[in-house]
């Protein structure tokens, strides 16, 4: 990719990643104070229209998430032609991911674990704080070196609370859509998230999109055809709940096994996915809950890291700030993380690794550079 | 409307002292003929955001987040050197993006040229080109410094006044039809109000008259600065007090349960002797028969006692907006309109200060 020669008091841009969004290009750049590598959102504005929307939505929203497993805004460089938002740099989305680590595509049992559970995290942050991520897909969940899962493009988030007729139901990529939604609810809430969470995490243990739809209507088929077609009892229920739901006659399908749709699953997996992908948005579990199924609480399994997965994150939720030193971060690639060879709960691991973690790194960047992200791009705090 | 208050950046940056605020207006107080026209022009400038609002069919949220910006905004500038009507414009668009309510912005343009217009604004120079409205939302946003989420007291005050939301009997015009996404307590959902609130007692239960009351409180409190010096919690726990103190239905309702009442000398009253002056101990006086009656109403003094605010900020903020309404009785539209256009004229007649050079693209709007 060809390198940029536009460079900037603050951040030297290196080159363009090939993560187009809706209204922006991602550049990788490295700020010139910290030499941190980070990620440049190039978002121009309209001289008639102003700022897009989706931009005020994103920067106002993400200004104030602060999680481990949500992307870090660090800047915002306002100029007359455009705004450049400066996020953390992550290496690569989780399609990408799994379509070079996976086996076709499928990623191994601790891999999918590690990446569940940090995305269940990070959704549940969002929730406790009252926003709905609504965009929730493979592409738009970046990892890091450290293996760390990150949610990121909040351009289609918002604030929510009690459910109100002004939602739009034009959100979630098809394939990632609750079934709610695809009735055209728009007094969706959290579970809209939920349902993605279950469709991603049934293709990363599968390797392939759970419900590939064309359109609206067949996105609903393809949903029915797996997990059954609704009794006229619950569709009546959410249609009382979401009175502008469209319900039409559909085919009676009986539910499938989904044992038999994603056969790699564990039992425990299994059962946490029928609990994520209830066509009934008030029957879903919460991101929250989900936390402590025995998926995750119930002892991980002795199998070794399959050659080319990327490890579990070395680090705890939520994570201190800055990296190990180079050896321990050496040693945190080199071999798999301590719950893969001694047969201890995600949990246990997690609060072994917040003390080693904090131990290590305690307020140190890169390489034990400090790390002042007020100060990283000449932002002056108030 | 999002995220934790206490972590917020409207908590952390935009929550500021007297002592800034006095800085703020430093160079305007030079080009009024006293320093109460400048609260004159808090007033001013706050119901002409509410009108423009009301005309682009803003919720009363909206307006509120667009008159928390332009307060925010004048904090880093000066009337005099900058367009306020085009600020507060601005404001209003930005305010509609932010609480996902967009309005198109030649909508904007268009009510605010029609308003500002009229006799009493006298507004003849508002652009009608929309570029120059966008040009100004670039400023705004870049000195708000992105931080577009705002708390609002309404979420506290329907949290702690037990407002069922799912009711769909209550009038349009109930603030509870207002208490769209998030309102439930700054950042939190109603059950975690204790977290924050620090009562075990339950909610207040305010008559729909109390609460429409409270509510218009808290409408006026954007006529002052009070948004910019106390948290929204504070804010709407003061609105509450207000309500129980100058609301005469809410008064009467809850009569019974304050420690004056006759209810709490039931033996006196029964024996047609007149009720002693001395207050009886709240509790250990009131009779069987009065509890009983009224077993489920919240007496509020416990209910303001245990909450964790402090007593002595909100009895503070009671003061400031009580002497807000006196100030608001003195208020003269015309004559605060006219001050404005003083301080505009006077201030294009000096030389360019050095400001900054941004503002030199706006002085000509004036």
């Amino acid at each position: 990719m060809r390198v940029l020669q536009k460079c900037s008091r603050d951040v030297k841009v290196l080159k363009a990643l090939d993560r187009e969004g809706t209204y922006a290009t991602v550049y990788k750049g490295r700020s010139r104070t910290t030499n941190e590598i980070v990620a440049l959102k190039e978002i121009h504005l309209d001289a008639e229209e102003g700022t897009p929307s989706t931009a005020i939505r994103e920067i106002s929203l993400m200004k104030e998430l602060k999680h481990v497993n949500i992307v870090r805004l660090h800047d915002v460089i306002h100029t007359e032609t455009k705004l450049v938002l400066i996020f953390e740099f992550c290496e690569q989305d989780l399609k990408k991911y799994m379509d070079q680590h996976g086996e076709r595509g499928a990623l191994d049992p601790n891999t999918v674990r590690s990446f569940m559970y940090q995305l269940l995290k990070g959704t549940a942050f969002c929730h406790e704080n009252q926003v709905l991520h609504r965009d929730l897909k493979p592409q738009n969940l970046l990892i890091n070196r450290k293996g760390e899962l990150k949610l990121g493009d909040f351009g289609l988030a918002r604030a929510f609370g009690v459910p109100v007729n002004t939602f739009s139901n034009e959100v979630v990529t098809l394939w990632y859509r609750a079934p709610d939604v695809l009735l055209g609810s728009r007094t969706y809430s959290t579970s809209i998230d939920v349902w993605s969470c279950g469709c991603i995490f049934a293709e990363m243990i599968s390797g392939l999109p759970l419900f590939r739809g064309r359109d609206n209507n067949d996105q609903l088929l393809h949903i029915m055809r797996i997990i059954g077609t609704p009794s006229q009892q619950t569709f009546d229920k959410m249609a009382k709940e979401s009175p502008e739901i469209q319900i039409k006659q559909y085919p009676r399908y009986p539910k499938q096994d989904l044992r038999s749709v994603v056969p790699k699953a564990s039992p425990h997996a299994i059962d946490l996915l029928e609990r994520l992908l209830k066509f009934d948005p008030a029957e879903r579990i919460s991101a929250a809950e989900a936390l402590s199924h025995p998926y995750f609480t119930a002892s991980a399994s002795n199998s070794t890291f399959t050659a080319g997965s990327m490890a579990p994150p070395a680090f705890s939720f939520p994570h201190p700030h800055g990296l190990p030193p180079p050896q321990q971060q050496q040693q945190a690639y080199s071999r798999p993380p301590n719950f893969i060879a001694n047969p201890v709960s995600v949990h246990q691991m997690h609060a072994q690794q917040q003390q080693q973690a904090q131990a290590a790194a305690m307020g140190t960047g890169y390489g034990g550079v400090p790390m002042h992200y007020n100060a990283s791009f000449g932002h002056n705090p108030r | 409307m999002a995220t934790d208050f206490w972590a917020s950046s409207h908590y952390k940056r935009w929550i500021v002292d007297r002592a800034t605020l006095k800085q703020a207006r430093a160079d305007d107080l030079v080009y009024v003929s006293e320093p109460e026209c400048l609260e004159f022009l808090a007033i001013y400038f706050a119901n002409i955001i509410s009108k423009l609002g009301k005309k682009l069919g803003f919720r009363q949220r909206v307006i509120a987040t667009a008159t928390v910006f332009f307060r925010r905004f004048y904090l880093k500038n000066s009337y005099c050197e900058t367009d306020p009507y085009l600020v507060l414009s601005a404001c209003c668009y930005v305010a509609a993006k932010a609480e996902e309510s967009p309005v198109h912005i030649k909508n904007v343009v268009a009510e605010s040229r029609a308003l500002f217009s009229q006799e009493q604004y006298n507004v003849k120079h508002f652009p009608s080109d929309n570029s120059k409205l966008a040009e100004m939302e670039f400023y705004l946003v870049d000195d708000l410094e992105c931080d577009l989420i705002v708390f609002h007291p309404y979420r506290t005050l329907l949290a702690l006044c037990n407002k069922d939301f799912g009711n769909s009997n209550s009038s349009s015009d109930s603030p509870a039809e207002e208490a769209e996404a998030g309102e439930l307590g700054t950042g939190i959902g109603a059950d975690d109000g204790p977290r924050y609130w620090g009562t075990g007692q339950g909610q207040l239960e305010l008559s729909e008259g109390g609460l429409q009351t409270a509510w218009f409180i808290i409408n006026d409190t954007y006529r002052s600065e009070l948004c910019l010096i106390y948290p929204p919690h504070l804010i709407a726990v003061t609105a509450i007090y207000l309500t129980l103190v100058l609301h005469t239905p809410t008064q009467n309702s809850i009569a019974h349960l304050l420690p004056y009442s006759p209810a709490f000398n039931s033996d006196s009253s029964n024996s047609g002797e007149p009720s002693q002056t001395t207050p009886h101990p709240r509790r250990s006086s009131r009779t069987s028969d009065s509890s009983s009656k009224h077993a489920n109403q919240q007496d509020p003094i416990d209910f303001l006692a245990n909450l964790n605010v402090s007593l002595s900020a909100i009895a503070t903020i009671a003061q400031e907006i009580i002497s807000m309404y006196s100030l608001w009785n003195r208020y003269r539209e015309d004559v605060t309109a006219e001050e404005m256009r003083n301080m505009n004229a006077n201030a294009n007649m000096e030389p360019e200060k050095s400001s900054p050079e941004r503002f030199c693209i706006r002085r000509h709007y004036l």
